[in-house]
């Protein structure tokens, strides 16, 4: 879902500089320049060479004829799809280099399956042809977006003046279903005049039926890029390699027209071996091409040079001193110069000739040869390469690394390590990757500071279910030793129970005193925890004691540079306040509350939802009716993140609501809010004066007139559905995008039909954002 | 797209069960009678579609409004047990998916679920 997320330090804290994500460690390592050339806005750094298409090479074909088939096409979406080898990168960038400058090029790899990244790398790539709107950076650093960011997505970046054409090669790397749905979604949402390309090993999951029917698609095949006579004559040719019109027949049989297998053989020839007679036939299997690599090129090269090769498959990139490193030798900086100068295996990814990457089907090939040939020495390489990374300051690299080489002490560690900033960086898919990852393969307990932040993260989403798996694995993780960061791993598990809150007011009290002494001075979590110390008074109804101490924590928190902690504190003064019926003292903090999470873009934060409902309690108290629904309208979009995970603070935004519609005279919606209460409060009874003030409320609500039931008698669960409305996603599809039954969604869907007065799916999303239920 | 007709507009407004097209009058909701304050009214509501074998959309619908109208999921959940015996066991088990769907509760989810929960 696209509701945003305060990160787990403290429900916010972001390394902020004037009101945008900091940018953390954005040191280009690829380009080799020192500084990334990537929109200093992204929070995080993607390699330099994602952004351009490989440097045409000497002696490459011209597809003169395919370029000019694309060049001609109206339609706005190309999908160019072939098994690797066809030369569909080699296709693109020459198309690309044809129409000249407004291009968008993006390399997918793994990586992007955060649709944070693949989307942030998106708008990075259109913001080098024309200025798109900065805000989107924060919007999806700040969403954990998915599909549903897809529509605001494209209204930033149509600033982008047409012709713009955006080239996603090697989109076969994207699987996560929800980075796919989002680029379906950006096909059918193209503004006019732009071009979509995409190229894949594979079919991609897109509506082509619709595409067909919206404009049009144009599928490049196989069959399209495999070589002719001309053409592989060309290549052989360019390659260096002279053969007789019968061999290059022959070849040509046997081949299929694959340029790759052209090419190595081209290599072979070079290599001053007369071309092979091994009767192979073309069958474009894995073990097909494994054979013809190693007769036409590893049987061909020294054995040290071969080792070389297989060996360093097992890295994306390389560069001597890496390549020194996991071989235990020196020299590799001069070999990959050789390497390159003779052929073209590898790919130099700057000018400096510093790092080098595989041609991909190449180091595919050479992967399963170091697997055949070796097959116990992957892991090692891949600890040493961990080992390089971390000492060098790449900790996510080394985080791969440590992962293929089952190095889960170092896993865990670097996880701890960079959590905080990715996350903060919204690459939340990116951190559940990590954690979820290290609890298949090992027991979650193991690790049980992973687990409290993997809790946290969770409870921040709403998953209540996942959040409590974390925690039932952080429970029963040993309390002892000290994490990275100098906090003790006492101090962190009672950070982690003061949230959950599942001992009482006075058992949250305690723990947040324990976390305070057992956390580092440096920890932006004792701002959080000073902040639940002074909310446990508040839930005992003591005012005057909660006071101070908010008064304090708020202090810390805009020190420390937490704003959406700073919202929620102010929204907690706003309590105390109230209690002293001084209204004009809600109000004003109430506006500063919202305006931080204005300023942030924090709307869709969990810590947003109490602060809406104090500034929608402040405007209904000034007689201000449309303003004040349309304060709680926005905390009623995130309700769905209120759950029994984090009970209190949840408890307490739908009980201010639940007061408005009380004000408004709307019956159903206060029922809505108070149901959902009562099922927190069935898991959490134990919260301090609230359970009381619930039942107060509900008796209130006794004694109004029942009255009709609409928009604001939505369930939670019925709101989670609601971003999914304006996408391309059918019902089934919503119901798989949320682990939810088809059945389920599909009466949700009616429910949310006539709660929301539509007949059609246009018209709930119309209403919706009326109501300001969704953006837009 | 060309308009929709009306016959088409009617018909799915009655599938996602609209009462306002038959009439305010026709399908009284929860309003409160002199003596009977509008949650018992709802829940009478809920128990009757429940006992008429209604179709799943208006078992949604009245258990919805039974909710706006106060009653707590557990009173809703009671209902059931209690036309058991009157309305007859096969009624009641097969309205409950349906009534657990407007109570915010995937039985079919929760069926599929490996650990207990």
């Amino acid at each position: 879902m696209s509701w945003r997320i305060a990160d787990a330090s403290g429900f916010g804290i972001r390394f902020w500089t004037n009101g945008g994500p900091a940018v953390t460690g954005v040191v280009d390592v690829m380009s080799g320049t020192g500084h990334g050339a990537v929109a200093p806005r992204l929070g995080f750094s993607l390699p330099e060479s994602k952004f351009h298409p490989p440097a045409a090479r000497t002696g490459i074909v011209a597809r003169t004829a395919l370029v000019e088939r694309l060049v001609a096409t109206q339609a706005p979406v190309i999908t160019v799809i072939a098994p690797p080898g066809y030369g569909k990168t080699t296709l693109l960038a020459q198309w690309a280099e044809r129409i000249g400058s407004r291009v968008a090029w993006l390399s997918c790899d793994d990586g992007d399956n955060d649709p944070v990244v693949l989307l942030s790398a998106l708008a990075a790539a259109l913001d080098r042809i024309g200025p798109v709107d900065p805000a989107i950076f924060s919007a999806l650093a700040s969403s954990g977006a998915d599909i549903s960011v897809v529509p605001r997505f494209v209204s930033a970046i149509a600033a982008v003046q047409p012709p713009v054409t955006v080239v996603l090669d090697h989109a076969e790397a994207i699987a996560s279903r929800q980075c796919l749905n989002a680029i379906a979604e950006f096909a059918l949402r193209l503004p006019p005049g732009w071009q979509l390309a995409l190229a894949s090993r594979a079919e991609l999951p897109l509506p082509t039926a619709r595409l067909r029917a919206e404009g049009g698609i144009l599928e490049v095949t196989a069959d399209d890029l495999a070589m002719g006579p001309l053409d592989a004559a060309h290549l052989l040719k360019g390659a260096g390699a002279e053969v007789h019109e019968a061999a290059l027949h022959d070849l040509l049989q046997r081949t299929e027209g694959w340029p790759t297998g052209l090419y190595i053989a081209a290599l072979a020839m070079n290599s001053g071996t007369p071309h092979s007679d091994v009767g192979f036939t073309f069958t474009g299997d894995d073990v097909f091409m494994g054979d013809y690599l190693r007769s036409e090129l590893l049987d061909r090269v020294s054995g040290a040079e071969a080792s070389f090769l297989t060996r360093t498959s097992v890295l994306d990139r390389m560069c001597g001193p890496l390549c020194d490193a996991i071989l235990g030798e020196k020299g590799s900086g001069r070999v990959l110069e050789q390497i390159e100068a003779r052929n073209l295996l590898v790919v130099p990814l700057d000018r400096r000739r510093e790092w080098y990457r595989y041609h991909r089907l190449l180091r595919e090939l050479l992967q399963a040869e170091l697997r055949q040939r070796e097959p116990d020495l992957a892991q090692d390489l891949h600890f040493r390469a961990a080992m390089w990374f971390e000492a060098n300051a790449m900790p996510e690299a080394a985080i791969e690394h440590a992962q293929a080489a089952g190095d889960y002490d170092r896993v865990a560690r670097l996880i701890l390590e960079r959590q905080q900033p990715v996350w903060a960086s919204g690459r939340v898919e990116t951190v559940r990757r990590w954690m979820e990852w290290l609890s298949d393969v090992t027991a979650a307990e193991h690790y049980g500071a992973i687990a409290a932040h993997g809790s946290l993260f969770a409870a921040l989403l709403g998953r209540a279910g996942e959040a409590e798996r974390w925690v039932a694995a952080a429970e029963r993780a040993t309390p002892a030793g000290i994490l990275p960061d100098g906090s003790t791993m006492q101090g962190t598990l009672a950070y982690l129970r003061a949230c959950w809150c599942r001992n009482g007011v006075a058992g949250m009290r305690r723990d947040a005193q324990v976390a305070l002494d057992g956390l580092s001075p440096a920890s932006p979590y004792r701002a959080t925890m000073l902040y639940t110390e002074g909310l446990s008074y508040l839930l005992e109804d003591d005012p005057d004691r909660a006071h101070p101490i908010l008064a304090r924590a708020l202090d810390v928190s805009v020190h420390v540079g937490s704003p959406p902690l700073t919202g929620l504190i102010l929204a907690q003064q706003c309590s105390v306040a109230a209690r002293r019926n001084s209204w004009s003292e809600v109000t004003s903090l109430a506006e500063r509350a919202v305006g931080i999470v204005q300023a942030g873009r924090f709307d869709d934060y969990w810590t947003s939802a109490l602060v809406y409902a104090w500034a929608a309690r402040a405007a209904l108290h000034q007689g201000n009716i449309s303003q004040g629904r349309l304060y709680l309208g926005r905390a009623a979009r995130l309700r769905p993140l209120l759950t029994y995970a984090l009970p209190v603070v949840s408890v307490q935004a739908l009980l201010e609501m639940a007061r408005c519609y009380i004000t408004l005279t709307d019956p159903a919606g206060a029922a809505a809010v108070l149901t959902q209460t009562h099922d927190i409060l069935q898991q959490r009874p134990d919260l301090g004066v609230l359970p009381q003030r619930a039942a107060e409320l509900r008796s209130r609500l006794a004694t109004i007139k029942a009255g009709a039931v609409g928009p604001s008698a939505l369930t939670a669960a019925e709101l989670r559905l609601l971003p999914l409305l304006p996408t391309h996603l059918s019902f089934p599809q919503i119901a798989a995008e949320l682990f939810l039954s088809p059945h389920t969604v599909k009466s949700e869907m009616k429910s949310i039909y006539r709660k929301l007065g539509a007949a059609t799916r246009a018209e709930a999303v119309t209403r919706s954002r009326e109501l300001g239920l969704l953006e837009g | 797209m060309g308009q929709t007709a009306r016959f088409q507009e009617t018909l799915r407004r009655l599938a996602i069960f609209d009462e306002r097209l038959v009439g305010a009058g026709s399908r009284p909701g929860p309003a409160e009678t002199p003596a009977l304050d509008a949650k018992t009214t709802a829940l009478l509501q809920v128990a009757a579609s429940v006992a008429i074998g209604s179709s799943a959309v208006c078992l949604q619908w009245s258990t919805t409004r039974a909710l706006a109208a106060g009653a707590t999921k557990d009173e809703i959940a009671d209902v059931l047990l209690v036309i058991a015996a009157v309305a007859g066991l096969g009624r009641v088990v097969s309205a409950a998916p349906d009534v657990a769907t407007a109570l915010e509760y995937d039985i079919d989810a929760a069926l599929e679920e490996p650990d207990e929960h």
